[in-house]
């Protein structure tokens, strides 16, 4: 009883403080949670190109048409991508289930054997089909699972931003994510990081990410997407840039879409 | 010529202070002077091989890397504390500024991914993401490690008693030795009774190679002493201690600004070149200083009631106008040799031509002004100096000798030098050539018995690649592109000496069996493009993009099998690559090209240059040799017989190391063009001497007597103390290069000053040829 009512007391405050401190200034987990969720719409198709470039310049360039949609009312995405090129993986594609709390269902369709075959994910430092940005980046990192800190504020391309520093509160998010900090550059007005730094358990820099062309993609719930993202690994030198092209948000896609079974389909 | 000395003689204080300022100005050039550890400068850069290895590095990487075995002294590797250690050296090495971090492979690395298949697909993490810390973990590691059978000798040997970590270092400023020094801090560091851990690879070797090359910081000043010391022991005058050592000493500081000047870079290889040049330039200097006293002590005897420094003066003269033309004949045959090495592909072989020729040179420049000008102003010789350089002394005694075999016992001559130099020349019929640098330390030195455990324990240190190109991209991806590569590794794995082959298809083959349930038969190389590209896609979901790197590149055009040997000698790689190139010629798909170089093949490359371009180039100095000698003498048979000496020294030269077992490599290989380049002069100064004291009018014995006194005592002086000054390298422990190099030039500076002083006069006598004779009827 006496616990409980302290936890209560305790709850209390934490919210009252914090929404104090939107008034004059938001707090730094504040911010980081806005930014979490600044992209995550209801749901969303579009055209994209993953151009992976490595340490020599050359280039692969894969074009993929993607769908997303919330779990109502959770911030989990489900997230369905398919490829259209080039031809020797044609029609292959990628369904990942986000699950708060629980390791993450991904299931791959593989058209040259005709088999959808579950991916066992259990860390989010993988790579996101093949490209610089881990399951962990595209996800977004949990706010709670970090301590936040802000550095200082700073103009990036004109814009004003927050510059945060993030570092794993236990040595398991750390593991689970191959990073021992991270470093946002959050733009104010959207809430989106334009610049951001990982750096790996040895303490090296690791990645270097970029956000450009922020569109509102859905003004009425003031959502926020970048339509190009980069990611460079500056130990490998390896570089991804993602680039989105007829991004619409809320066009009712189907839960239908995004089952197992559905993916054999066509 | 006796007008340009007695024109030096006069201005000697402007020549000295020019002399000074010259030298000043080309010590200057040192700063320019580029000096660089490039093993690159040593392989020729034309080569196929070496073509292929540069694609090679720049494509996939992995050229200086060092190989870590870890080793445990009880039970097997699947114990915390041992992992713990590969963990700690990994991350070491990804700390370590020297490393390139996407190129570490080790039980913990994360481009070390176990491929496993599970009931709906496949899985793919890292083999070890954190130190096992229950049995059942560790029983999961264990299992990993069986199911692919890809690291098996690379990352785990068969016995599971031996593990390792391989990474790769970029090229230093601090040089290789800073490489060595940072593994050797982050295996220090995890040493103890538990394991035993050995560190290798050529980087390694390279590291020692430098080391060692650098005890010429001290050698060098105890040849110059040697040869110094030995010359005092034969003039017994301080000038003779000193000025030899001057004209050499100059020299190779003009040499190397002269260098600096052409902006060629000074590399680690040519560290012993220094020793070479003082050893040409005493040598000529001894020949001038010789008759110096000659002269001096003559004028002496004819003009009493000159005063020292008159005779001196007269000396100086005397001595260089006669001297002079025939040094700047051996000069110039000499550095001509020398020069002709800059057709060389060899970097290294092309500065050490340019900077000998540049050495010879600068000793003849040097002797006939700044020298001559600096005796004139040197205190003349006493009388208790000229009282020891006529006193009989041991050097006469063998210089008689010499005189009485070639000028009374020639069928002697003929019978024990000819026999003795046929029977040594047989010899060459058992040189190898062959470039392994391991050879050239001794066995018993820590990296290479590290070396060799490891070589015994895992799949091999030196590795070899096998490049595999097609016609467009995604060739790799085609079925029978891959089958090929699949039996050509399979080939190659049958010779003993290579311990495990690598490529893009041992990865491939556990997908597809990952894919299908991990059942055995689906260990084969997947049936269709599409299945392959799709499978790298899936894969590349839990993998990194960086995961292949080392095994295909980017778009999937070209792709590398690594070999991995247990030995880097370069008449094994031959026959390795010989069997590769058949094999492929027989099965090898349309479309498809292949080739083979990089790593150890640069040892292949450097073995087949050696062979054509060796043999050209020691016929290239003996031809310029017989040209430069027959014009001269205006005669074709003195142009043959000066070169007898050469000939003589460098058939000897390759016989005793064939004889011996000293394998014929870089280093050696330039002993032959020092014994050629220096065996002339002995030859040209004889037969200049001999025909100037027929000339004369003595009786032919007198003359001859007179000759072998001057010219040929010069030659066994400085003979002898070249000779003692580079048998000095023969202390340098551990080192087979300065052993060898040591061994073989004093044997070729004797057997040519030997030749020079025996078969060369006795041929003379039997043939009695006119440019030697001619004349003397006149006087």
């Amino acid at each position: 009883m006496k616990s409980s009512l302290v936890s209560t007391f305790a709850l209390v405050s934490l919210t009252l403080g914090s929404s104090l401190a939107t008034a004059a200034n938001p707090s730094v987990e504040d911010i980081v949670q806005k930014s979490f969720i600044a992209g995550k719409v209801a749901d969303s198709v579009s055209d994209s190109t993953f151009r992976l470039i490595n340490g020599n310049g050359q280039e692969r360039v894969r074009e993929t048409k993607g769908q997303s949609k919330l779990i109502k009312g959770t911030l989990d995405n489900m997230r369905l991508v398919t490829f259209l090129s080039p031809s020797d993986v044609k029609g292959t594609k990628t369904l990942l289930i986000e699950h708060t709390g629980q390791d993450d269902d991904m299931w791959v369709y593989l058209p040259a054997l005709k088999k959808v075959r579950r991916l066992v994910s259990s860390n989010k430092k993988d790579s996101f089909v093949g490209t610089d940005f881990s399951y962990g980046d595209v996800i977004g990192h949990r706010v709670e699972e970090w301590t936040h800190k802000l550095l200082r504020e700073e103009k990036v391309d004109g814009k004003d931003t927050w510059v945060i520093e993030s570092t794993p509160k236990t040595k398991e998010v750390g593991e689970n994510t191959g990073y021992s900090k991270r470093i946002g550059w959050i733009e104010k007005e959207s809430k989106v990081a334009l610049r951001g730094e990982s750096y790996d358990l040895n303490n090296q820099l690791l990645k270097k990410f970029k956000a450009d062309k922020i569109e509102k993609v859905d003004p009425a719930n003031d959502k926020w997407q970048p339509m190009v993202i980069e990611a460079e690994n500056v130990q490998t030198n390896h570089k991804t840039i993602i680039e989105f092209k007829n991004y619409k948000a809320n066009q009712g896609v189907s839960d239908e879409l995004f089952t197992s079974r559905s993916l054999e389909k066509q | 010529m006796r007008r340009y000395i007695a024109f030096i003689i006069k201005y000697r204080v402007f020549v000295l202070l020019a002399t000074i300022g010259v030298t000043a100005l080309l010590l200057a050039q040192l700063t320019s002077l580029k000096v660089i550890i490039d093993p690159d400068s040593t392989l020729p850069q034309d080569h196929p091989y070496i073509v292929t290895g540069t694609t090679i590095e720049k494509t996939f990487g992995n050229k200086f890397t060092v190989v870590i075995g870890i080793t445990a002294k009880n039970g097997d590797i699947f114990q915390a504390p041992l992992l713990t250690k590969v963990q700690h050296i990994t991350s070491a090495l990804q700390r370590s500024p020297l490393v390139v971090k996407s190129n570490i492979s080790s039980l913990s690395a994360r481009k070390s991914k176990n491929i496993e298949g599970t009931e709906e697909g496949m899985n793919v993490k890292p083999l070890m993401e954190r130190i096992p810390s229950t049995p059942e973990e560790m029983e999961q590691l264990r299992l990993a490690l069986n199911r692919n059978p890809v690291f098996e000798n690379l990352l785990v040997s068969k016995d599971r008693k031996t593990t390792q970590i391989v990474a790769e270092f970029k090229k230093s400023e601090g040089g290789f030795q800073e490489i060595k020094k940072t593994v050797d801090a982050i295996v220090a560091a995890e040493r103890d009774d538990t394991v035993e851990i050995d560190s290798a690879g050529i980087t390694l070797f390279l590291a020692l190679l430098e080391q060692f090359s650098a005890r010429m910081a001290f050698l060098f000043p105890l040849a110059l002493l040697v040869i110094g010391l030995i010359h005092y022991e034969a003039f017994r005058t301080v000038q003779a201690l000193i000025l030899p050592l001057v004209t050499a000493l100059f020299s190779v500081a003009w040499a190397m600004g002269f260098l600096g000047l052409m902006g060629e870079p000074f590399d680690v290889f040519n560290s012993s070149t220094p020793i070479l040049i003082l050893a040409i330039a005493a040598g000529h200097a001894v020949q001038i200083l010789k008759r110096y006293y000659e002269e001096f002590a003559a004028l002496k005897l004819e003009f009493p009631e000159m005063s020292a420094r008159q005779l001196s003066e007269r000396a100086v003269l005397d001595s260089l106008s006669k001297v002079g033309p025939v040094m700047v004949v051996a000069c110039t045959v000499a550095s001509l040799g020398f020069f002709s090495l800059m057709v060389f592909d060899i970097k290294s072989i092309r500065t050490f031509g340019i900077f000998t020729g540049a050495g010879v040179l600068s000793a003849l420049i040097l002797e006939l002004s700044f020298i001559p000008a600096l005796r004139a102003m040197l205190p003349p010789p006493g009388a208790k100096e000229l009282a020891r350089e006529h006193a009989e002394s041991f050097w006469d005694r063998l210089t008689m000798r010499f005189y009485r075999l070639a000028m009374f016992e020639r069928k002697k001559v003929y019978s024990v030098v000819g026999f003795l130099i046929v029977l040594l020349s047989l010899g060459s019929y058992w040189l190898r050539i062959d470039n392994s640098q391991k050879a050239y330390f001794y066995g018993n030195i820590p990296t290479r018995v590290e070396d060799e455990r490891l070589n015994q324990k895992m799949a091999g240190t030196n590795p070899s690649y096998i490049l595999i190109r097609g016609d467009s991209e995604d060739a790799i991806k085609r079925p029978e592109v891959l089958h090929f590569m699949e039996d050509l590794q399979r080939e190659v794995e049958k010779d003993p000496n290579i311990g495990k082959t690598l490529s893009m298809v041992d990865f491939l083959k556990k997908m597809n069996q990952a894919m299908n349930a991990d059942k055995p038969e689906f260990y084969a190389v997947p049936e269709s493009q599409e299945l392959v590209a799709q499978y790298l896609l899936l894969y590349s979901n839990s993998g990194e993009p960086g995961d292949f790197d080392s095994y295909v590149d980017y778009n999937y055009q070209t792709a590398v099998i690594t070999a991995f040997a247990k030995s880097d000698s370069s008449a094994f790689m031959d026959r390795m690559t010989q069997s590769i190139l058949a094999f492929s010629a027989a099965h090898k798909p349309a479309g498809i090209e292949l080739s083979v170089g990089g790593g150890s093949l640069g040892g292949v490359a450097l073995n087949e240059i050696m062979i054509k371009e060796k043999v050209l180039n020691i016929l290239q100095i003996i031809g310029a040799v017989f040209l430069v000698s027959s014009l001269v003498f205006r005669s074709l048979l003195a142009g043959l017989l000066i070169i007898v000496p050469l000939i003589a020294a460098v058939f000897v030269n390759f016989g005793i190391m064939g004889l011996l077992g000293i394998p014929l490599q870089i280093a050696t290989a330039l002993v032959s063009a020092m014994a050629v380049g220096i065996g002339a002069d002995y030859g040209i100064y004889m037969s200049y001497r001999m025909r100037e004291e027929l000339r004369t009018g003595k009786t032919e014995e007198k003359a001859i007597e007179k000759a072998f006194n001057s010219a040929g005592k010069a030659a066994i002086f400085v003979s002898t103390a070249v000779a003692g000054g580079f048998g000095l390298l023969m202390l340098s422990w551990g080192f087979m290069i300065h052993i060898w190099m040591g061994f073989l030039i004093a044997t070729a500076m004797l057997v040519s000053s030997v030749t020079a002083l025996t078969l060369f006069p006795a041929l003379i006598f039997s043939i009695r040829p006119k440019f030697i004779f001619e004349n003397r009827s006149s006087r």
